[in-house]
């Protein structure tokens, strides 16, 4: 065996001390008018080291292992400076932070929601959507691999402001929803007493929705694919997630091709994903549908597992999966992670003997979305960065080439975007996501089509549109005529994100205000921003 | 025929006693162990757990420890409102396992990478 390089901390986590911290917050980052300078100097950055884990509250517990947070007594001031310093030493797009005063900033969160950029991409979206704070101690929360807390229902919010429409897209099996028998394309209409569709109690709704703890009891009332109502008494609890799911070997004209709807690059799907390969590899499929259309990422290292199944030796010998790329202070910090060959160990963190099966294709068809996020864009990225070919079918996906080193201090752990991915042609420019087209001109544009969620059919049905029109692709070569023309409002752009308001993550400024799946808008009209 | 007495007497005392050490022997190695589903076996498990994390929250699920000695934990994956995880790309899996003992028809959960373990009161834990 040999140890995994799984990439490059650019600093170290877990440094922090200070107290309590608060999570994401809708707190203002307003800055307050006419306050002292204190010891910023515009455009003098001190190392970070100097102002690191100086708290203004120094945390009395222990951390996971017992031993005491490096706290020191410190200020207000120390741990803004310390954001500061900081961003401007790992943050991606350091020179593009305005260097503003932290005095005028009420705390070190709201402050460190101005060190970013404000630059826009070319679709006019923001440059940076993922900008994050939280508490420590929810950072370090722990649940059983593979379980969340909830019903077992994934959500899909259609239209967030009312008229809202918000509809199931799965249900996890043994979930208190699974086996009370909510189903794909339900649509909510009322939880308890309250409105759904046009109601104002967006609180109660997000309690209700995304319960934080165990034993939240709602009953939820559906309106089926069928036009009938239903109603079902759930209990939230923690449940087993199901990542690998629909594994098929589909008949083609080819051929057959295997089919598989992966749904998180999370440990626990190893080995059903391995398990799912060998039966392709067994069958001699010719062609690969993968179904990412709610893969919102995960392991770095499953998806260059995932990549290395799909083309297999020849194909990526010598070759990188994907650098993460930091900024031109720390370039040397740049690293790469290889094409991996063999199983996991993830307790332990490294490589096994065990080789991975390989299917050998030249070209895989992606089932995307804009849920299909960060480590499932790695994987279309680095295919294609080795000529695999990646024909996308559904809509633009998240556009996430970036991810960060969650960082703490003084009882925060902060998110700061810190290096992008890019592939073995050094390509990862798709800030606005991969987009589908049958005349592919840039980049970030693949050959597919357009084809929105079809929440008619059950999931892996090969009468459910996204994969209907896959099949119609595989098979003639061209875009079915009707591909984009069922649920069109399914298929959303980040632009399109801005301009929800009620039950949104985004806000009316474009402020992404996340926390743990709940959505911390206070209701309002639009006519009121 | 006191004396005789007196030493068949020891000798049976001396038996028992070495009747109780075999027992006792046998009952103190720890072998791995399962518990019967149950919301209070649950608890008292995450109870352990939280313990051997100084103090975090730690959430198992209804079938945790039923079928396996071991079960291992990560950090709650923060999501956005869109259930999208926060860290989409993930560099490294930190991964804890917890396993659970049988001794001395005690319970006992060991955190395995720092090999500390509790008492887990109140479990009837049944060996595997």
């Amino acid at each position: 065996m040999r140890h995994i390089y799984l990439g490059l901390l650019v600093s170290a986590v877990l440094t922090g001390c200070g107290g309590g911290g608060g999570g994401s917050s809708t707190a203002g980052s307003n800055p307050t008018p006419s306050q002292p300078d204190g010891r910023w100097q515009q455009g003098v950055f001190e190392p970070s080291t100097d102002f690191e884990a100086k708290c203004e509250v120094v945390r009395t517990h222990l951390d996971i292992n017992g031993n005491y947070y490096p706290d020191e007594q410190g200020s207000e001031e120390d741990e803004k400076l310390w954001l500061r310093s900081w961003s401007h030493e790992t943050y991606l797009w350091y020179d593009e932070i305005i260097d503003r005063n932290p005095a005028n900033y009420a705390s070190p969160q709201s402050y460190f929601e101005v060190l970013k950029t404000t630059a826009k991409t070319a679709s006019g979206a923001n440059k940076d959507n993922f900008h994050f704070y939280e508490s420590t101690d929810d950072f370090e929360a722990y649940s059983q691999s593979g379980t969340q807390t909830g019903y077992g229902i994934n959500w899909r919010f259609i239209a967030s402001a009312p008229p809202r429409d918000i509809r199931v897209t799965s249900v996890e099996s043994q979930s208190s929803a699974g086996l009370a028998g909510v189903a794909r394309g339900d649509k909510l209409i009322r939880i308890n007493d309250e409105d759904v569709i046009n109601g104002n109690n967006v609180d109660f709704f997000n309690d209700a929705l995304f319960p934080a703890e165990e034993n939240s009891q709602y009953s939820f009332t559906f309106e089926r694919v069928d036009g009938s109502e239903v109603t079902f008494n759930l209990s939230s609890g923690v449940f087993e997630q199901s990542f690998v799911n629909n594994v098929a070997i589909l008949a083609t004209d080819s051929g057959s091709a295997g089919y598989v709807r992966f749904d998180g690059f999370q440990r626990p799907a190893q080995t059903p994903l391995i398990e799912g390969f060998q039966q392709f590899v067994d069958a001699n499929v010719s062609d690969l549908i993968l179904d990412l259309r709610y893969n919102g990422g995960g392991l770095l290292a499953m998806s260059s597992q995932l990549a290395f199944m799909i083309a297999g030796e020849q194909q990526t010998a010598g070759k990188i999966f994907e650098t993460l790329q930091y900024n031109d202070q720390f370039p040397s910090d740049n690293s790469a992670t290889p094409f991996y060959t063999q199983e996991i160990d993830w307790e332990r963190g490294v490589l096994t003997n065990n080789r991975l099966p390989t299917l050998n294709l030249e070209r895989v068809f992606v089932i995307a979305t804009d849920n299909t996020c960060s480590a499932s864009e790695s994987l279309m990225n680095s295919l294609k960065g080795i000529d695999v070919e990646v024909i996308q079918i559904g809509g633009t996906t998240c556009g996430k080439p970036y991810g960060f080193v969650p960082t703490d201090n003084c009882g925060t752990t902060y998110y700061t975007i810190q290096f992008q991915g890019v592939n073995d042609k050094g390509f990862g420019d798709y800030a606005d996501g991969f987009k589908p087209t049958e005349t592919p001109l840039y980049d970030d544009e693949l050959l597919g089509c357009v084809v929105a969620d079809d929440f008619t059919q059950p999931l892996g049905d090969t009468n459910e549109g996204m994969l209907s029109a896959t099949l119609a692709r595989l098979n003639t070569g061209s875009c079915p005529l009707n591909a984009s023309g069922v649920a069109q409002t399914s298929v959303k752009t980040k632009a399109g994100n801005n301009l929800l308001s009620e039950l949104s993550v985004f806000d009316p400024n474009n402020r992404v205000l996340l926390q743990n799946n709940r959505i911390y808008l206070p209701i309002k009209d639009q006519a009121d921003d | 025929m006191t004396k005789l007495l007196t030493a068949l007497h020891c000798s049976i005392l001396l038996l028992a006693i070495g009747g109780c050490m075999s027992t006792v022997a046998d009952t103190n190695e720890p072998v791995a162990a399962v518990v019967a589903s149950g919301d209070a076996n649950k608890q008292a498990l995450e109870r352990a757990a939280s313990e051997l994390l100084f103090g975090r929250q730690i959430r198992f699920s209804a079938t945790a420890f039923t079928d396996s000695s071991r079960v291992s934990i990560e950090k709650n994956q923060t999501r956005d409102g869109q259930g999208l995880p926060l860290n989409g790309r993930e560099l490294q899996a930190e991964v804890i396992v917890f396993s659970l003992w049988k001794q001395a028809e005690q319970c006992w959960l060991k955190r395995e990478d720092t090999e500390k373990q509790v008492l887990v009161e109140g479990v009837d834990c049944q060996s595997i």
